[in-house]
């Protein structure tokens, strides 16, 4: 399993348990000073079915491609979500940072792709509703890997919206209609965005 | 068996099948334990494997909170059980003084069944080693 963007470190140390201390984990962030955190909270949660990285992205999903049954890419995003916890967030939200945040989402969605193997499943997220950083995202990698297949999430209990299928002057494709919106009025949660990919066997 | 597995095994009486589903390295006075899956991965070099289980020292190994509060439920040996009070004030980094039955070394502390970290014991004093992250009400 890979977590290609994972500090802190809550969605690796939740799925080493969920897996019991088995298997592998490789848990990667880039930045040197967010994967020391990645690493306090793996010897704290006691994970010991977790392998650190501190690797682009990109390099470490070509590095394991193919050999991975899941795959998590939760990405770096505007956070448009937790403007709801915290005012800062509101303070250091721009047009800019959406506009910003693609190129490095596309990059992570194909490298958690060709990491998959064949048969394996992708979860792609953000804490934002940026269409741009998700549904874009998204319809990039159809794009770029057609033979890869979006289908649609379920979380019991979770009330959830689907993908939008047109923004501003741009449509995606009708499997972008499978990814799911989770929105903070509908919940009273923050508000979640997923898209689940698999490779075809 | 790994020497250092050994030594913890025969300080705490951890029995040794706890670590027979693992595998043990050790790095620079530090030694890991994890899944042998994760220790012997090499498609990449990862920064690290599995979690930190101990400290090597000169004359001791100093095991670490989160290695026995995940690998120390089976002790039988250098135990100190805690009370509510005494667990207390051992995690705000306080100090108990009692005479205990252990010996002077490194001991491990169980509160309420559970193992919640590492302790330094100098007959009669008995220090924590649990870290300080959150003082506790």
């Amino acid at each position: 399993m890979l977590d290609i963007a994972a500090a802190p470190g809550s969605k690796t140390t939740e799925m080493s348990a969920m897996m019991r201390n088995t298997g592998i984990i490789v848990s990667n962030d880039p930045s040197p000073t967010r994967v020391r955190g990645l690493i306090g909270n793996v010897d704290r949660a006691g994970c010991l079915n977790v392998a650190v990285c501190r690797m682009d992205g990109l390099a470490l999903g070509k590095a394991v491609a193919g050999k991975c049954d899941r795959v998590l890419v939760d990405a770096p995003c505007s956070s448009e979500g937790t403007i709801r916890k915290s005012a800062q967030a509101l303070e250091r939200w721009s047009v800019a940072a959406i506009e910003r945040f693609p190129s490095i989402q596309k990059r992570l969605i194909l490298a958690g792709y060709l990491a998959l193997k064949p048969g394996g499943v992708m979860v792609y997220s953000t804490c934002t509703v940026a269409p741009e950083e998700n549904e874009s995202v998204v319809a990039y990698l159809l794009s770029r890997q057609p033979e890869a297949e979006a289908a649609a999430a379920e979380l019991p209990g979770l009330v959830m919206r689907p993908g939008l299928r047109e923004w501003g002057r741009k449509s995606f494709p009708e499997a972008v209609g499978r990814c799911r919106r989770i929105m903070p009025q509908d919940n009273d949660t923050e508000p979640f965005f997923m898209a689940l990919i698999r490779r075809p066997t | 068996m790994n020497r250092r597995v050994r030594q913890l095994s025969e300080r705490f009486g951890i029995p040794m099948e706890t670590f027979e589903k693992l595998a043990v390295t050790e790095d620079q006075q530090t030694v890991f334990v994890g899944t042998p899956e994760v220790m012997h991965f090499d498609s990449v070099r990862p920064m690290r494997r599995g979690i930190r289980l101990a400290r090597v020292y000169p004359y001791s190994l100093k095991p670490t909170t989160f290695g026995m509060q995940v690998l120390g439920g089976q002790t039988t040996r250098n135990l100190v059980e805690l009370s509510d009070e005494q667990a207390k004030l051992l995690i705000n980094g306080g100090n108990l003084s009692d005479d205990f039955d252990a010996d002077n070394g490194f001991v491990l502390l169980r509160w309420r069944g559970f193992v919640v970290g590492v302790g330094f014991y100098k007959r009669p004093v008995l220090k924590s080693q649990i870290p300080r992250f959150r003082p506790v009400a």
